[in-house]
């Protein structure tokens, strides 16, 4: 990526996370563009096709999951304000950009339920719609609510990270563009360019189903140091379940997480 | 990772430590007594849960890949790692900075 790039990168997402702050500009920082150029990567050979990561940041996976319904939500969302939405490409750098300042500061708090309810009825009163239309138009390209919901939790702990950077003194402009210049993103083009979406224009005048590709229609393209674990499909949600403690009673998660964070580790043997 | 050493850590940031693996409870069971866990220890024979998370028969062993999520307590899933191969695991440290 060269100097120009990155820094209008870095400011789009600066001016995005700023855009919260007022929730009727949320759509300026869904709709910024970024210009970062994908890192070519050697391509492995041809493994189990059962991948579903479009890029990873620093070790860390984007799933193709959370982009192809990032990109559906931006389109909605663009729609619903009347504004041209994002590129694929675009919104991919977006996940990237908050990847890196999440990986920073992990310490952020989740947003409340009720901050994500809050910012997305103002969201809707500036875009002079009622909820229920939100999630018909989510609903048309197969998108629940709750991946709205995600979305804005996700943004939130970007901007509270944001804040955090400025509460300790830095520009972040400044902080930002080094941590890009050390960052190691690596972009699964092949999964990118095999995966077609529906046209935001077609989507905003008569919305259509979305019909995509299967994820594992192309072999990934990755390179980490664990890419066992890249080559999984990684959850962002925590898939419920309830299993028998070995010293007795019953583990729910969602149980547990009433009262806290849960640490789950998987041990390969037992034995 | 020595989980069990620094289970305190976790508890004092409000985290439960949970651990599983593709295995039976009694094996889990005598797993859990040599070590002397104080967190609870989870068998999954029919490996639902490792499959839920992306991590089974990873290392092409019909096992859970050694891995770690942690979870806040909107059920996202705030930092993983997954490791490579049976020896490929974050530090203590490394898991108690990314929670919540």
């Amino acid at each position: 990526m060269n100097g120009r790039s990155t820094f209008r990168f870095l400011a789009l997402l600066i001016v995005g996370i700023l855009a919260l702050s007022g929730v009727g500009l949320l759509m300026m920082f869904l709709n910024q563009a970024a210009t970062a150029t994908p890192t070519p990567v050697p391509q492995p050979s041809p493994g189990p096709p059962r991948e579903q990561i479009v890029a990873t940041v620093n070790g860390r996976a984007i799933s193709h999951t959370l982009w192809v319904e990032s990109v559906l939500l931006d389109q909605v969302m663009s729609g619903m304000a009347g504004q041209p939405a994002p590129t694929p490409e675009e919104t991919l750098q977006r996940l990237i950009n908050e990847a890196l300042i999440l990986e920073a500061f992990t310490s952020v708090r989740s947003p409340s339920p009720a901050e994500i309810e809050a910012h997305i009825a103002a969201m809707e009163r500036s875009w002079g719609v009622e909820d229920s239309a939100v999630v018909k138009a989510l609903q048309e390209v197969g998108l629940s609510r709750a991946a709205l919901e995600r979305s804005v939790g996700r943004l939130l702990r970007v901007q509270a990270a944001i804040e955090a950077l400025r509460a300790q003194g830095y520009d972040e402009g400044t902080w930002l563009k080094g941590r890009l210049a050390e960052a190691r993103v690596v972009i699964n083009t092949e999964l990118q360019q095999a995966t077609v979406f529906p046209t935001p224009t077609t989507l905003a005048v008569a919305p259509t189903p979305t019909v995509l590709p299967s994820p594992t229609a192309s072999p990934p393209v990755v390179s980490s140091p664990t890419p066992a674990g890249l080559a999984a499909s990684l959850p962002t949600t925590a898939p419920d379940f309830t299993l028998e403690r070995v010293d007795g009673g019953w583990f729910t998660l969602t149980q547990q997480l009433a009262s806290g964070p849960v640490v789950l580790v998987f041990f390969q043997r037992c034995g | 990772m020595q989980l069990q050493q620094n289970y305190q850590a976790f508890l004092e940031n409000n985290a439960q430590v949970v651990a599983l693996a593709v295995a039976s409870a009694s094996a889990v069971g005598g797993v859990r007594q040599a070590i002397g866990a104080a967190y609870p220890m989870l068998a999954d024979p029919d490996h639902k849960v490792a499959e839920a998370y992306g991590v089974y028969n990873l290392l092409n062993d019909g096992l859970a890949a050694p891995s770690v999520f942690v979870i806040d307590t909107n059920g996202d899933i705030l930092w993983s790692y997954i490791g490579s191969n049976p020896g490929d695991r974050p530090g203590i440290a490394q898991i108690l900075e990314h929670l919540p």
